[in-house]
């Protein structure tokens, strides 16, 4: 009777030490994904620093019409991640994206005219904000005389358990050498 | 005449005694078992774990040495698809009395030897130091091998389980760490990360 | 014989027993195996969080460093009260040597902590009035410097009038003696207002304070101007008791006299600030100094017949010199450190329209925001109104004679960026609405072509035109800087420096970078930094806003009897425990504000503490600075700022 009795517990006790094998496991995958999440928002981070800063919002912006190199020669704004699936609801299949403070100021039905604007509204980005450095904040297109670039990389993904998202951000600037 | 009541102590017939010592055996060896391979996997998944936080403990840190390196010291200059499995550098220190003080000569790279990725400091008035990070290196990355060809698709040809390639400012560092676990099977980490020298030159700009 | 019922009770639960154990050495490994992975997985964790760290802490050294490109002091938030970045929290911290600026960020974003440092190399260089290939000048002018933040040039500039005697007696028109021994100045600007200064010495009595302040012999008198000057009635004290009234005649002689015998000594500086008005003396009013006028190259300054002067500094290349004949110079001459490493001008890439010749009687308006034409010239009876804030590219401007240009630089700065030709010719008239130089520029990309600016205008901004010859008429005077390839001056031209644009053109440069240790608190304190910081009822202030806050300018003018220090102090040393500055007795302290806003940080405001003596009475006050005045003038005792 006690053996009856026994071995479904042993047998729970047996499931209680493979559900955490298994967590383990889960766990371990969620921070390898974060470690190469991470790795690649820091490279592409580095990539942009590695430009000239001027060139930075044309490079890295949706619009490829206005490469410095040419239209279709710069890397854009999307930007994979190695070992990380994308979600299959990602129109372009792309894991991180660059976030940069531009609004498509083309009218309802027009081409977009992707601008770099001081008056966007974008919390996360700190905007609006002062970015040409005369102290104000106007409906301009700054994309050629702005003095300070926030910049958020986000990752969206399908992981172990789920969806998931990640976000890095900071702020360049061109300074005097 | 009553039934003789059956005793509570009445024991188990050899056949009931042979079966529940039958699917107890059973039970038990594939509980083991299962046991068994959940404790390898989880061992190879540890193993596997503090191999990658290795890598990635020695990558950050030649990450930073390049980070706050002078971009003119720093040597040598191979852009893809070739690559070194060692630099030169020196870093920022600091400013004194206005003028830039800079490290002694530092250099990061592979020892062939024992596979090993050290660290070494060469100042001109005392004897060199030296710190091995890992001894844990592959002698070429994961994927490639030594034959003149890119193996493992990333663009370089022969690269060591350490290399570094650059591009302007910026430098790709690549790392492959192996180990064996206890059961001799061989688990490799591969790290790689991209970071710019931060200290330029008016000249690094235009390179 | 043991029953079987006995030994069967002796086995009872012995399977429990066996079970318990088991679920005990489970237990026991889950919970290991639980912690080494969550050890692990935490400090994987917080290794991402570092690297998210390090970011935001760099976001704060491109913050501090724009901070200080707009003049600010470098520094963002406090380490008990960092701001908001991105996801994280950081602050700077800015520290000023003579020659450097550093900034140390911190950033803190989850249980992550990074500190990175850049040091700059501040650019102390002012250009004030520049030419890149060297100066040779031979007409007089006139160059002299003011603060528009301070006051505006109008009520800087001074005429002035001298009264001494040779028995070192000194008594006003209504024969009040205003002091008793010695010789001073007493200044009348062009308001009327008339300041008089009883710091005095008879330096050659006194050679200490020759020593002290630096003076050298050198002639400073012109005598025409006392010649000319009719309401000045000199007297002549023996001993203080005998007073003579002079003639015209005799003011001449002893005036002569006095400068030959006393003025001698003194320095080139006051001469100007002697000149008795605008019309008897070709320079006109000037502040008397803090004038700049530099070059890459040599300068070579003569006006034989005329004066002209350089109230202020002479800066020229490092490997060239200076010359000058007849020309007055009140500063100090010296050679730049380096060449100065002008920076191209940088047009906004804006759409340009087509050109126009604006030639109607109703004024043409070019509304704010950034706009371009290819061609603009503005005819004669027209007006052309730019209207700020924005930016306005032009191909060509010209301005005819008769044609007006107006500048509605009020509401905002107005840049104007001409990359072809600029034109403005004599009879066209140019008005700018503030007087501020920080509110407007003219920026000429590298033409062939001079930059011609003869037009008739009190020009309050800065030209920068670094790869252009630039020519300027009598007519147009500009209050700001003048940056150019080469100059080229009419005769009788009026350059005013505006010292508040210093810096403005030349940011601090880059000389290294480095991982910081990350300060004790901040490393062992891994928790939620909003946590740490904040309570649920605050928010932290996002970058941008905390440049303005935290940043604080107290003007302190320290003047002597004959020479004046202007000093914008931002420095970290304001920043903090009380500054104490006990000044010499023959210094008189003026303490001001400037631009800011009386700062806050934390809640903490600045409070000053002053005692000081207005010659009637002894002053003093202690409290919060916004409410303090100020003082202009008088002998300060003792002063104080600090902030609580």
């Amino acid at each position: 009777m006690e053996v009856v009795v026994s071995l479904p517990i042993v047998l729970v006790a047996a499931m209680i030490l493979l559900t955490t094998f298994t967590a383990i496991y889960r766990q371990r995958s969620l921070t390898r994904e974060n470690a190469r999440v991470v790795e690649a928002m820091r490279s592409r981070f580095e990539a942009m620093r590695n430009e000239p800063f001027e060139n930075i919002v044309r490079l890295y912006n949706a619009d490829p019409m206005d490469d410095p190199g040419g239209p279709g020669t710069a890397p854009g704004e999307r930007f994979p991640v190695n070992g990380v699936q994308p979600r299959p609801d990602t129109p372009d299949g792309g894991v991180g994206r660059i976030r940069l403070p531009i609004m498509n100021a083309a009218e309802e039905g027009e081409l977009p005219v992707w601008e770099l604007r001081e008056d966007l509204v974008d919390a996360q980005l700190g905007f609006p904000r002062d970015i040409d450095g005369n102290g104000l904040v106007d409906e301009a297109d700054h994309s050629f005389d702005y003095r300070i670039l926030p910049i958020l990389l986000e990752a969206e993904w399908q992981g172990e358990l789920g969806p998931r998202t990640f976000r890095m951000f900071t702020v360049m600037t061109d300074f005097r050498l | 005449m009553k039934r003789p009541r059956r005793s509570s102590t009445a024991g188990l017939s050899l056949l009931e005694l042979l079966l529940a010592a039958a699917l107890l055996a059973i039970l038990l060896q594939k509980g083991i078992s299962l046991m068994q391979q959940t404790a390898r996997q989880t061992n190879e998944e540890s193993a596997a774990v503090l191999l990658e936080e290795r890598a990635q403990l020695v990558l950050e840190r030649i990450a930073r040495a390049v980070m706050g390196s002078d971009r003119d010291t720093l040597i040598p200059d191979h852009a893809e698809p070739l690559s070194t499995d060692d630099i030169e550098y020196r870093i920022h220190l600091g400013v004194q009395d206005g003028e830039v003080v800079w490290s002694d000569p530092e250099a990061i790279g592979l020892e062939d030897v024992d596979n090993s990725v050290f660290w070494m400091r060469m100042p001109e008035d005392a004897p060199e130091q030296r710190v091995t990070w890992t001894n844990l290196v592959r002698p070429f990355l994961e994927g490639e091998l030594p034959n003149g060809m890119d193996d493992n698709g990333n663009g370089l040809i022969d690269e060591k389980g350490l290399s570094f390639t650059v591009d302007r400012n910026a430098v790709t560092i690549r790392l492959s760490l192996d180990r064996l676990t206890s059961d001799g099977r061989q688990i490799t980490s591969t790290v790689e990360t991209t970071v710019t020298c931060r200290n330029l030159s008016e000249e690094d700009l235009d390179t | 014989m043991r029953s079987r019922s006995t030994h069967h009770h002796q086995r009872h639960g012995s399977a429990l027993v066996f079970a318990l154990v088991v679920v005990t050495i489970v237990a026991g490994m889950s919970y290991s195996l639980l912690r080494i992975t969550t050890f692990t997985t935490q400090r994987q964790a917080s290794s991402t969080d570092d690297k998210r760290a390090f970011y935001v802490a760099e976001a704060g050294l491109a913050e501090a460093y724009y901070g200080l490109s707009r003049g600010y002091t470098g520094a963002i938030g406090t380490s008990d009260q960092p701001v908001l970045l991105g996801d994280g929290l950081a602050w700077v911290d800015a520290t000023r040597t003579d020659d450097e600026i550093l900034l140390r960020s911190t950033g803190l974003v989850g249980s992550g902590r990074a500190t990175v440092e850049i040091a700059l190399q501040s650019i102390d260089v002012e250009l004030g009035i520049f030419a890149d290939e060297g100066i040779e000048l031979d007409v007089p002018f006139l160059i002299d410097g003011f603060d528009s933040g301070v006051e505006p040039y109008d009520t800087t500039a001074r005429t002035g009038t001298i009264q001494a005697d040779d028995n070192h007696s000194v008594v006003d028109e209504a024969n009040q003696i205003l002091f008793y021994e010695g010789l001073y100045y007493r200044y009348q600007n062009k308001s009327g207002d008339v300041y008089s200064y009883d710091a005095f010495f008879d330096p050659l009595a006194h050679p200490e304070y020759m020593e002290k302040y630096g003076i050298e012999p050198s002639p400073i008198y012109d005598s025409s101007i006392l010649a000319s000057d009719s309401d000045t009635t000199l007297q002549l004290g023996t001993g203080g008791t005998t007073w003579t009234t002079l003639t015209e005649r005799e003011r001449f002689k002893y005036g002569m006299y006095a400068a030959q015998e006393y003025f001698a000594t003194l320095s080139l500086m006051e001469a100007p600030l002697l000149a008795s008005d605008a019309a008897a003396s070709p320079l006109g009013p000037s502040t008397g100094a803090d004038g700049v006028i530099g070059s890459n190259g040599g300068i070579s300054l003569s006006s034989p017949d005329t004066p002209a002067a350089v109230y202020g500094d002479i800066l020229h290349g490092p490997e060239a010199g200076f010359e000058s004949s007849g020309v007055t110079v009140s500063g100090t001459v010296g050679a730049l450190p380096e060449e100065v490493q002008l920076d191209p001008v940088r047009v906004p890439g804006v759409v340009m329209l087509p050109g126009f010749v604006h030639d109607s009687a109703l004024p043409r308006i070019i509304p704010s925001g950034q706009i371009g034409y290819e061609s603009v010239s503005v005819a004669a009876g027209s007006e052309l109104i730019l209207v700020g804030p924005g930016a306005a590219v032009f191909g060509d401007l010209r301005l005819q004679p008769g044609s007006r240009l107006t500048i509605l630089n009020g509401p905002g700065p107005v840049d104007l960026y001409v990359t072809g030709t600029v034109d403005f010719q004599a009879g066209a008239l140019i008005e700018t609405e503030s007087d501020q130089a920080i509110d407007l520029s003219l920026q000429v990309v590298q033409s062939f072509l001079p930059v011609q600016l003869y037009a008739m205008s009190r020009f309050h901004g800065g030209i920068y035109a670094p790869g252009s010859q630039v020519a300027v008429g009598r007519d147009f005077e500009v209050f700001g800087y003048l940056v150019s390839r080469t100059l080229q001056l009419e005769e009788g031209v009026r350059l005013h420096f505006d010292t508040s644009t210093s810096g403005s053109l030349l940011l601090p440069r880059l000389l290294g970078w480095k991982i910081e240790e990350i300060p004790v608190q901040v490393r062992q304190n891994r928790g939620d930094p909003f946590r740490i910081f904040y309570t649920d009822d605050e928010q932290p202030l996002e970058a941008p806003a905390a440049l303005e806050t935290d940043c604080w300018e107290i003007s302190v003018k320290i003047w002597t009897w004959n020479h004046s220090k202007n000093n914008w102090n931002r420095p970290d040393e304001m920043l903090g425990p009380a500054v104490n500055y006990q000044p010499d007795a023959s210094e008189w302290v003026e303490i001001k504000s400037r631009n800011f806003s009386a700062p806050t940080t934390g809640g903490k405001t600045w409070h000053v503490r002053a005692t000081w003596d207005d010659n009637a009475n002894v002053m003093d006050y202690e409290g919060p600075f916004e409410s303090f005045g100020g003082i202009n003038g008088g002998h300060v005792l003792d002063w104080a700022l600090w902030w609580q």
